[in-house]
């Protein structure tokens, strides 16, 4: 019975696919190359996710010149303290000298100078620049800090002004507090449990409302650059493993392959597929490391499966190419184009609209899809 | 040595005009992005989307008014946001339509029943869609949360003092009016908090140019590794076995190589530069050229040492991408070297593409740095050491007789 075309097709997939990743298995010094890259992969994904929180905030350098005798103040040293605690500033404390170095090598974006006297002129109610600011030109950020600074200051100023005005009023039939039962009785409002003033927020996705998310966080967009980082990694392993294909054509072996008959979708389905194989470790490492660190396991399987799809319309764009460029360094240098401005488009998305303008056409790059979709996995 | 150079030139481009129009387009694209970034240096004329804030105020008070001017009449933030004021249904709609990020309801008599304790909670509708505004946004409203309890407590401390010292009951309600109102204008005052100072000699670079310069060196890396391709390609086909036997010494075809690589590697640097220096008009120091030219020749010779670890080229380019793709992320070159865990950014600052990149930067700027000239005998320094450690690992290779072919 001759057998149908359909049967010669998975045939002829299975075929391709099996000497592909033979070809891959045999070359020990790839395999050793791939090993070694998704090693280091790894570690970089980790540190990346173990420092997720903290790096994702802004880094300043803090100087504290509001000292008694060399011992800082309690109104200076309780702000150092706010800030320190703030999720959205990364404190380096240090002389002015230290820090404007720090400031220079970029490992800082501005000073905030906490002045001789601070702690005395807010007590006596002058709020007149208490700190100093030295920031780069044209900084628009450091505005921005500032009031994230203002906003630890703020409780002190008003307590400050509250003392004030109490230490004005006549004692009562009861008597009067002192300047520090006064401090005491703030304090405890301040850390009760019962007294919370926050904004009932309510967010809103998709024209839906849904309960609180409590990833809401910096460390979010962090992770959103690591899928971007890991989709310009598979990139690159997709970019090489095709390269093998150009390689076959510039030395003919293309040619004496169409004399096998082989359909050309199976041969085609079945390099997709092996690449698909050997890039699958690669995204159990990515999806891994971030579910573990997030201590969200039950969205392991979702993201593997995101990067799947990725790897897919990267694997399908490079074959393309591969099939249709017949020299190695034309195939080399449209695919690093098209890797480093996918890259580059794709982290651009995510400042869009606020440091950059929209621009439409770079929704329509997978990398984006594959940020965006990470960001929803990681918030569901 | 020149007409070898000569003969792989003319090979090179040779059926290489696809090539020219991908060079083309890019500068074209890179013209564009940097006539934009430097023509439109006023950033209040760019057009930014900014964020849509909707407000619905139900307090009628001035002092509601006053509290709201955090966003309405604050600079920084009206760089990122933009107000809008409608009825309640009206803003709901653009908000479920994603045509707005927030929207703040104002509950009526909201800043008189914070002035009598009574804690009536400002409602926040927070547009998720769009992670990063979200959390921008959520970053400035968590600010104001703590500029309204510092308000709060205090006014709530002032009251419960007054009360257990049994004062009289209209002596605390105008003191509860005096605190709160003298703390609304503090936080309305806040930024007469700080003393701002600009450092004359710490300009940085849009983020926009930060990332073209990442797009030109990854470009530059990339063609150079055509130089160890091209070894291993020549010395597989028997070609360098031929060339020897007409008495050309290894180094010679080496050297070669390198050079014809760094001239072509050299191609994406001098058109990103050339553009820049044309925008500028004139002003930009030439050494920017010259730092584009060593990066060339820099890559191309650590090229032609990797070539020395492999026998093919699959392998070697396989290595090769992936050591320049981590050489990218461990240098600061995706995420900017501000944001890079601590415990890299000891292994960035000893990477040849946060150098290369901090000395563009600065470049561009209109600055030759202090260490300018250190990073280029840095960068030299490597391509010698590269080049006799490649030599090393070369020797025996690709020597097969001619009977052997």
């Amino acid at each position: 019975m001759k057998n149908s075309k359909l049967f010669w097709f998975f045939y002829d997939f299975f075929l391709q696919m099996q000497l592909r990743l033979r070809l891959f298995v045999r070359n020990r010094m790839i395999c050793a190359v791939i090993f070694l890259a998704a090693i280091s992969f790894f570690l970089l994904i980790r540190d990346f996710n173990l420092q997720a929180q903290n790096r994702a905030a802004i880094p300043i350098g803090v100087v504290n010149e509001d000292q008694i005798d060399h011992t800082p103040t309690t109104a200076s040293t309780q702000l150092l303290h706010g800030l320190s605690e703030s999720s959205s500033l990364l404190v380096y404390e240090g002389t002015q000298n230290e820090l404007e170095e720090l400031l220079y090598d970029g490992y800082i974006n501005c000073i905030f100078v906490i002045k001789q006297g601070y702690e005395k002129r807010l007590l006596a109610g002058e709020t007149k620049e208490l700190i100093t600011v030295y920031e780069g030109q044209d900084d628009s950020l450091a505005m921005i800090i500032s009031d994230i600074v203002a906003g630890e200051m703020m409780y002190q100023i008003c307590l400050a002004r509250g003392i004030q005005i109490y230490q004005n009023i006549p004692p009562g039939e009861n008597g009067k507090h002192s300047y520090k039962e006064y401090q005491q009785y703030a304090k405890q409002l301040l850390e009760s449990e019962k007294f919370d003033y926050s904004f009932s927020i309510i967010y809103v996705d998709t024209g839906q409302i849904v309960q609180e998310k409590k990833e809401l966080n910096n460390s979010l967009l962090y992770r959103q650059i690591l899928a971007g980082i890991a989709a310009m990694f598979y990139s690159f392993v997709i970019l090489s493993i095709f390269y093998q294909i150009v390689k076959e054509k510039e030395q003919g072996l293309w040619i004496r392959r169409k004399l096998t008959k082989m359909q050309e979708i199976a041969q085609n389905l079945g390099d997709l597929c092996s690449a698909e194989i050997l890039l699958s470790g690669l995204s159990v490492i990515f999806s891994f490391c971030i579910a573990f660190y997030l201590d969200k396991m039950s969205i392991f399987f979702s993201l593997w499966l995101s990067s799947m799809f990725y790897n897919l319309v990267i694997g399908i764009l490079f074959l393309l190419l591969a099939r249709k460029i017949h020299q190695a360094s034309l195939y080399q240098l449209i695919g690093i184009s098209f890797v480093a401005v996918f890259g580059v488009a794709g982290f651009c998305t995510m400042i869009e609209g606020i440091l950059i303008p929209k621009i439409n056409l770079l929704h329509l790059i997978p990398n984006t899809w594959l940020i965006k979709r990470i960001g929803e996995q990681l918030l569901s | 040595m020149s007409w070898l150079l000569l003969a792989d030139g003319k090979e090179f481009i040779r059926g290489k005009w696809k090539m020219g129009c991908l060079f083309l387009l890019l500068f074209a694209v890179f013209t564009g992005i940097s006539l934009y970034v430097f023509t439109s240096s006023d950033k209040k004329n760019q057009k930014l989307e900014r964020i849509q804030i909707g407000i619905v105020n139900y307090d009628t008070s001035e002092y509601s008014k006053l509290l709201l001017s955090f966003f309405d009449g604050n600079e920084a933030v009206q760089n990122y946001v933009e107000i809008q004021h409608g009825t309640k249904e009206e803003l709901e709609t653009l908000l479920l339509q994603n045509k707005l990020q927030v929207l703040l309801i104002v509950p009526e008599n909201f800043v008189q029943d914070m002035i009598k304790i009574e804690n009536t909670p400002l409602q926040i509708l927070l547009n998720i869609e769009d992670k990063t505004k979200a959390l921008l946004m959520k970053n400035l409203l968590e600010g104001y949360e703590k500029f309204v309890s510092a308000v709060e407590i205090n006014c709530v401390t002032l009251y419960e003092v007054m009360e257990q010292d049994g004062l009289q009951r209209d002596l605390i309600d105008r003191k509860n009016v005096e605190i709160s109102l003298a703390l609304i204008t503090t936080i309305v005052n806040k930024n007469d908090l700080f003393a701002h100072l600009e450092i004359n000699n710490l300009k940085r670079v849009p983020l926009v140019i930060f990332y073209l310069h990442v797009i030109f060196l990854l470009l530059t890396m990339y063609l150079a590794a055509g130089c160890g391709e091209k070894i291993l390609q020549e010395q597989r086909t028997g070609l360098f076995a031929r060339l020897l036997s007409t008495g050309i010494v290894p180094s010679l075809f080496y050297l070669e190589k390198s050079l014809l690589f760094m001239i072509i590697s050299f191609v994406p640097g001098f058109f990103c530069y050339f553009t820049q220096f044309i925008l500028s008009k004139g002003t930009l120091p030439i050494e920017g050229f010259l730092l584009w030219i060593v990066a060339a020749l820099f890559f191309s010779v650590f090229s032609f040492f990797l070539s020395g670890f492999f026998k093919s080229e699959q392998q070697y380019i396989t290595a090769f991408y992936l050591i320049i793709f981590f050489l990218t992320v461990l240098g600061g070159g995706i995420i900017p070297f501000l944001y890079l865990p601590e415990s890299m950014t000891k292994i960035a600052e000893k990477t040849p593409l946060y150098w290369i990149v901090k000395q563009m930067n600065s470049l561009i700027l209109g600055e030759v740095p202090i260490e300018f000239w250190n990073i280029v005998k840095v960068l030299l320094a490597g391509i010698i050491l590269f080049w006799f450690a490649g030599i090393a690992l070369q020797k025996g290779k690709g020597r097969k007789s001619y009977e052997e072919l």
